[in-house]
């Protein structure tokens, strides 16, 4: 199965709702292990999908609160009639894991209230073993609407 | 993923201060252990910049005899490469055995303090297999193993190395003894790649005497380093085009409506005329007004 990234059902209603602001809200990226299996209706919230987070490791602290804090800024494409949210890489050092997924989320009190917007699936576990682990955003941004 | 050996080097010394061990090869970034046993000695054998990874003694190691059995590692610098040459500082004018590993990775190097784990044991009068109790959990998946003992008699051959839970294939690297003083010692390890990350519960060597051992073991990791790349997520933004019962998307004709100017009709009787002084010049009168 190739990489890709599925948008879940909440998170799209709540596009219309206008509750969040992916440049100003807490962004965060929770890092979860292969035994998440991503279900686009029924994960709404952080806590749906906790139990498969992986352990707090080196720079990357599992838990509300933790996780990785991400930089989104959003653009115009009008070469190709998109907006973008665009995402600067991150690095999490010294780590020990496997994350086979990544859930973008918005932190809010705590998992319970914490929505989620998108999981990526990485195309099979990415162990590191006491080094960096680093994400590169793909050259079109994270997210598009086209 | 992969750590490889990239030079073994053994040395025996006795009445001396230090224990010299040398590597080949050594690059920036290689991991060099060493496993020093010393005789009539409880101090662990040291250098400065290295890390004492473990270390275990006994006062009745050969008879009444101290004994110590020490590892030690360290992360190879410039320095290092440009010297290629260890001088360890022993209890003092001890009998010793020694071994120095230059390891190599093929990721991204080593890690002491987080990827190397180790436990170590003492068994008195070990018959045909000493069992030392203990393990280690390695860190992750594929480590490599290394098992080491230092025993009382220096014919004590070593063979089956062994560990209760997911036994790697084992390689011995050395197994020889030494004999500076009556009865002497001998130090033997064994290397091996483990592919579970579980505990490996104890670990074993088979013996020919029954003589006092130390073991040691170790599992290390290599540093993994992992570069994602990420995907695009897209939404698309559809707007429906409504349904409309009945003349959707209908262009109008146009409704021309004439305006007629219609002529009247005009209706109009003959005049009557007269000659009413029947004159031969008649003066004609229209007598009706029509």
């Amino acid at each position: 199965m190739a990489a890709e990234i599925l948008f879940v059902n909440p998170y799209k209603k709540k596009l219309f709702d206008g509750t969040i602001d992916l440049a100003n809200d807490t962004i965060k990226a929770m890092l979860l292990t292969a035994s998440h299996s991503t279900d686009i209706d029924a994960h709404e919230f952080a806590d749906d999908i906790s139990a498969n987070e992986v352990s707090t490791s080196g720079s990357y602290t599992a838990g509300f609160g933790g996780r990785v804090s991400l930089t989104i800024t959003n653009s115009q494409d009008d070469t190709d009639d998109e907006g973008v949210a665009d995402l600067t890489d991150f690095n999490i050092t010294n780590f020990t894991g496997s994350p086979a997924f990544i859930a973008y989320i918005k932190e809010v009190t705590d998992d319970t209230d914490s929505p989620i917007l998108a999981i990526e699936d990485l195309n099979g576990a990415q162990t590191s073993t006491a080094g960096t682990w680093s994400y590169t955003t793909n050259t079109e941004g994270l997210f598009n609407i086209a | 993923m992969s750590i490889a050996i990239g030079s073994t080097d053994t040395n025996e010394t006795d009445g001396t201060t230090t224990h010299t061990l040398t590597t080949t090869g050594l690059e920036v970034g290689d991991l060099m252990i060493a496993f020093i046993g010393q005789l009539n000695s409880l101090t662990a054998a040291s250098r400065s910049g290295w890390t004492e990874v473990d270390t275990l003694s006994d006062t009745d190691f050969l008879g009444t005899n101290d004994g110590v059995h020490t590892c030690l590692a360290k992360i190879a610098d410039s320095g290092d490469v440009s010297s290629g040459s260890f001088d360890f500082t022993l209890g003092g004018n001890q009998e010793a055995m020694g071994l120095l590993f230059r390891l190599t990775s093929s990721e991204s190097g080593f890690n002491i303090s987080s990827l190397i784990v180790h436990d170590s044991d003492f068994v008195a009068a070990a018959s045909s297999t000493a069992t030392f109790s203990g393990g280690v959990t390695p860190v992750a998946v594929n480590a490599f193993m290394i098992l080491a003992v230092f025993t009382h008699d220096d014919s004590n051959a070593i063979s089956g190395y062994d560990i209760v839970t997911s036994d790697p294939t084992w390689t011995e690297r050395t197994d020889r003894g030494y004999v500076p003083v009556s009865s002497g010692f001998r130090q033997a390890i064994a290397t091996g790649v483990r592919s579970a990350a579980t505990a490996t519960g104890n670990y074993a060597v088979t013996t020919t005497q029954d003589k006092n051992i130390f073991g040691i073991l170790v599992a290390i990791n290599e540093v993994v380093d992992v570069a994602v790349s990420g995907s695009v997520g897209t939404l698309n933004a559809v707007g429906n085009v409504g349904g409309v019962t009945a003349g959707a998307n209908i262009t109008g004709s146009v409704g021309t409506l004439n305006l007629t100017g219609n002529v009247g009709t005009n209706t109009q009787e003959d005049s009557k005329w007269s000659n009413t002084d029947k004159s031969s010049a008649p003066s004609w009168t229209n007598t009706d007004k029509t």
